[in-house]
């Protein structure tokens, strides 16, 4: 098992590696040069001497391979740069919008996760065809729904019409509520897909109809032999649905005006600011990576089987 | 026994609750049939699919006594185990009963919902399924699953479970209890899984235990050791058997009483010796006559080739189409876990005969094979097919090989790609070796369909409008499209029911002395080894533990695993001298 770990891990540590340096070969493939775009400006009345200077301080007067060393040194010791934008260290731009990010990731998920089960499992449990009909039609709509339509008309429905929720002020919580449910709906969609095909697949299994011949009642199979069995493949997808949640945060905090990570992703792509770019990627490189090692190390735990494979294949 | 008693108060209050209810229709329950412990009258099911309903099972009608096993005999499609279903109310969701009535002690349970019947199911009526590998639960420990059915029931202290848990794994046979209480499906043996399943069975101490197709996926030995528990433990607690199986010669050996059924209907029944010594329907005295280990014997002698007349051509040729020698093949990548599959093999195939592999699963008669049509690289050896050393091939040269040796799969149903035509498929071989242009493919496609028995008008069909056995003569004319050599069979016939696989041993010999062909033919069913090979290699773990012509392996068996693998082949029971004749149904 830590043999099988420290493998994980070192891919891990792998992926991480090649999307800082494709991000690095790409942002400094970018026509155009922040540092002169901004300084440049005349308002600035900057003598080009003191723009050289400017530039020697970002350290983008190096050749390109330096540059990638000691930016990959800086990353390694957690000093991500400085912003060309407000000057002020990356780090702490991240610290100021990662809070409010992970407060709607984590919501997000959890709601999606929570109309997913509700979705497959109704539709698996009804007795009535209609019913399963309509469920089952739910993720195909969900999945085809745009985000930043659905944000600015779950703005328009329910602040603007029905007053329930303070478009600017009210609590945190209730700011959270239409960007936590505009994210959800999209990412719900595949998860529900997957567990109402998987719940299907292994009612047809002959285990199933052995704990019917035991006595056992519908909500006893359904709950005690059904669930687990289709949880795996589900959240196979659950693991690979964080990068949407990455890409719906950028749009969903610019349609509700919140200051995080994916706001920052946004303002640092408008002011091509390399260093903000580059931490960001890394960053969500990071959470994905990590997120789906642990999804890996959880496949053996709700299938045994998973974990006699890991133990020969390793 | 207080859980007999207490199953027994649960089922005559609800007799009682039904007959209350009874508006439903009326069926004539005779006091006979009230009297057995399971009456099945004139039951009928029907499947409902695209808006039709189609019957599958006719007017069936049959008795199962206290204590009695019953065996339900047919082949796929007779409704056999539909009807086994229907007893205990698991149909597939399309499915439904039409009419009739199913008395079990006196009470109609067919019309009853799933919730009344789930207090029959588990305590009055125990089901052994099918296919042990996927009837366990994956995901949770043997001992859960086992005492889920004391939990379901509600039978004794919770505490007490464990305890009841690990004395049934030890009563039905498994070694080591408290360990495979603890253990998953998968650490264990499809053997050891039936008895996991069996012991699920007799927890309550039914009074019937419906056993479908209990032992059709085991090997021959672990066969027996299943069959025999099961008459052990029908003689310890008096339970009731219906036996649901395709296998005549496990029928014959195991049952009191017979039912045939074909297409729904039962065509005969009556006590077993009777019904074997005496058949009255023309269907069973055919399923008879077909079924392989009770054909009459007679050994398939290699005549003497051609050449061997000619001593100039003797010298000029090689008398074996396959020769394999040590071979070896080794799964793992390091030299401390590698696993022998195959381990020292070798035998040699005289062309125009067939050589049959004989062993369990995991023998590595598979493997072996494989490595001879070169789908796995051997680790060691030498295998020669027409004189040439094909452990070497690669790439062209391994290519070209395919044109002298061609494998037939087990089974029928995956290996016909579902979106090719028949014609399609059969003529995919020419076409990859560029064999001959379009129109002479078609011919050549007709005629191969020809060869193989088939009318022409399947040539535009698709796999899935075929039955089992039509498949497999369109999986062998493509073997035979480019006119190959050898051809090697794995389990060819195996998932084909007695009268298809008759029909295709048939057809397997008749293209032997048409084509010169030669068969290496692999097979875990003895009996039909017997009578398709001319010759025989045993394996077991990797090893041939003994090799030589049918007749001498069959009859003077030297290998003490020989011995024991022949002795497991079901084989009828002594018939009894023949009693005054029970009412018969004749079909």
């Amino acid at each position: 098992m830590t043999r099988y770990l420290t493998g994980r891990i070192g891919q891990a540590v792998l992926v991480l590696w090649a999307a800082f340096t494709v991000t690095f070969v790409l942002l400094q493939a970018l026509p155009g040069d922040s540092i002169m775009i901004k300084f440049e400006n005349p308002e600035l009345g900057l003598s080009p001497a003191q723009i050289l200077e400017v530039r020697a301080r970002y350290g983008i007067d190096e050749p390109a391979v330096l540059q990638y060393i000691h930016t990959l040194m800086g990353f390694l010791a957690g000093d991500f740069g400085y912003s060309i934008e407000t000057g002020t260290p990356v780090l702490q731009r991240l610290a100021e919008g990662l809070p409010e990010t992970a407060k709607l990731a984590a919501g997000g998920f959890l709601l999606a996760v929570v109309l997913a089960v509700t979705i497959a499992f109704v539709s698996s449990y009804t007795r009535f065809a209609w019913i399963r009909g309509v469920l089952l039609a739910v993720p195909s709509l969900f999945i085809s729904i745009p985000t930043f339509w659905l944000g600015i008309l779950l703005i328009q429905v329910f602040s603007f019409q029905l007053r329930l929720v303070p478009v600017i002020g009210g609590t945190e919580a209730q700011s959270l509520i239409l960007p936590v449910l505009t994210l959800a709906v999209p990412i719900s969609a595949p998860l529900a897909q997957v567990l109402c095909r998987s719940l299907d697949a292994v009612y047809t299994q002959p285990f199933v109809a052995v704990a019917q011949a035991k006595g056992a009642s519908r909500q006893w199979i359904l709950w005690r032999h059904v669930a687990r069995n289709a949880l795996v493949p589900t959240l196979t997808v659950a693991g690979l649905t964080f990068g949407e949640l990455i890409a719906g945060s950028v749009i969903t905090e610019t349609v509700f005006g919140r200051n995080g990570i994916g706001r920052l992703t946004e303002q640092a792509v408008t002011a091509q600011d390399i260093p903000v770019m580059q931490a960001i990627v890394v960053l969500a490189a990071f959470v994905f990576v990590s997120v789906n090692l642990i999804v890996d190390l959880l496949y053996p735990v709700l299938d045994p089987r998973l974990a006699a494979k890991g133990r020969v294949a390793v | 026994m207080s859980t007999t008693a207490l199953s027994q108060a649960v089922l005559s209050q609800a007799a009682l609750s039904q007959a209350a209810l009874s508006q439903a229709e009326p069926t004539e329950v005779t006091s006979a049939a009230a009297a057995s412990l399971l009456a099945v009258q004139n039951l009928a099911v029907s499947y409902r699919s695209q808006g039709a309903q189609t019957r599958v099972v006719h007017d069936v009608s049959f008795r199962i006594e206290p204590g009695e096993v019953v065996a339900v005999v047919g082949e796929s499609g007779s409704g056999k185990s539909t009807t086994a279903h229907a007893i205990i109310g698991l149909l597939a969701g399309n499915g439904q009963i039409d009419h009739g009535a199913i008395l079990l002690n006196g009470t109609d349970i067919s019309g009853w919902s799933d919730k009344r019947l789930a207090a029959v199911r588990g305590a009055q009526i125990g089901l052994v399924p099918q296919d042990p590998t996927s009837s366990l639960n994956p995901v949770k420990t043997i001992g859960a699953q086992v005492g889920e059915v004391l939990r379901i029931h509600r039978r004794g202290p919770r505490a007490g479970i464990r305890h009841r848990v690990i004395d049934l794994l030890a009563r039905v046979g498994l070694p080591d209890p408290e360990l495979r209480a603890r253990q998953y499906p998968h650490q264990l043996s499809g053997g050891m899984r039936q008895r996991v399943l069996i012991a699920i069975a007799i927890a309550l101490e039914p009074q019937l235990i419906i056993a479908d197709e209990p032992t059709s996926a085991l090997d021959v030995t672990v066969q027996r050791h299943i069959l025999d528990l099961l008459d052990g433990l029908r003689a310890e607690f008096g339970t009731a058997i219906l036996f649901v199986t395709h296998d005549l010669g496990v029928a014959a050996s195991r049952s009191s009483r017979i039912v045939v059924m074909q297409g729904g209907r039962i065509q005969e029944q009556g006590a077993t010796a009777d019904v074997l010594a005496n058949p009255q329907s023309d269907y069973t005295k055919r399923l008879l006559a077909n079924a392989p280990s009770l054909a009459p014997a007679g050994f398939r002698e290699a005549r003497a080739p051609i050449y061997l007349r000619d001593a100039g051509a003797v010298a000029a040729e090689n008398p074996s189409a396959i020769v394999v020698s040590n071979l070896v093949k080794e799964f793992g990548h390091r030299r401390t876990d590698a696993f022998r599959a195959v381990d020292d093999v070798s035998f040699s195939v005289r062309r125009g005969t067939t050589h049959a592999l004989v062993g369990e699963s995991g023998s590595g008669k598979t493997t072996t094979a494989r490595m001879i049509v070169r789908f796995e690289q051997p680790t060691s050896g030498r295998v020669e097919v027409d004189g040439q050393d094909v452990a070497p091939l690669r790439g062209e040269a391994l290519r070209q090989l395919r044109r002298r040796i061609q494998l037939v799969y087990q089974n029928p149903f995956g290996s016909l790609d579902p979106r090719q035509s028949v014609a399609e498929i059969v003529a995919e071989p020419l076409r990859n070796f560029a064999l001959a242009d379009r129109r002479g493919r078609a011919a050549r496609t007709a005629e191969l369909v020809d060869r193989v028995a088939l009318p022409a008008a399947v040539l535009e069909r698709k796999p899935r409008e075929l039955s089992g056995g039509q498949r497999q003569r369109v999986a062998i004319a493509r073997a035979l499209a480019v006119d190959p050599r050898v051809i090697v069979l794995d389990e060819a016939v195996s998932a084909l029911d007695v009268t298809v696989q008759a029909q295709i041993l048939d057809l397997l010999g008749q293209l032997q002395s048409d084509l010169d062909l030669t068969y290496l033919f692999i097979s875990h069913d003895l009996s039909v080894v017997r009578q398709i090979s001319h010759s025989v290699s045993v394996m077991s773990r990797g090893r041939i533990v003994e090799t030589g012509s049918t007749e001498q392996v069959f009859l003077r068996p030297q290998h003490d695993y020989t011995r024991e693998l022949l002795a497991a082949v079901p084989a009828p029971a002594p018939v009894p001298a023949p009693a005054p004749a029970p009412a018969r149904i004749g079909g």
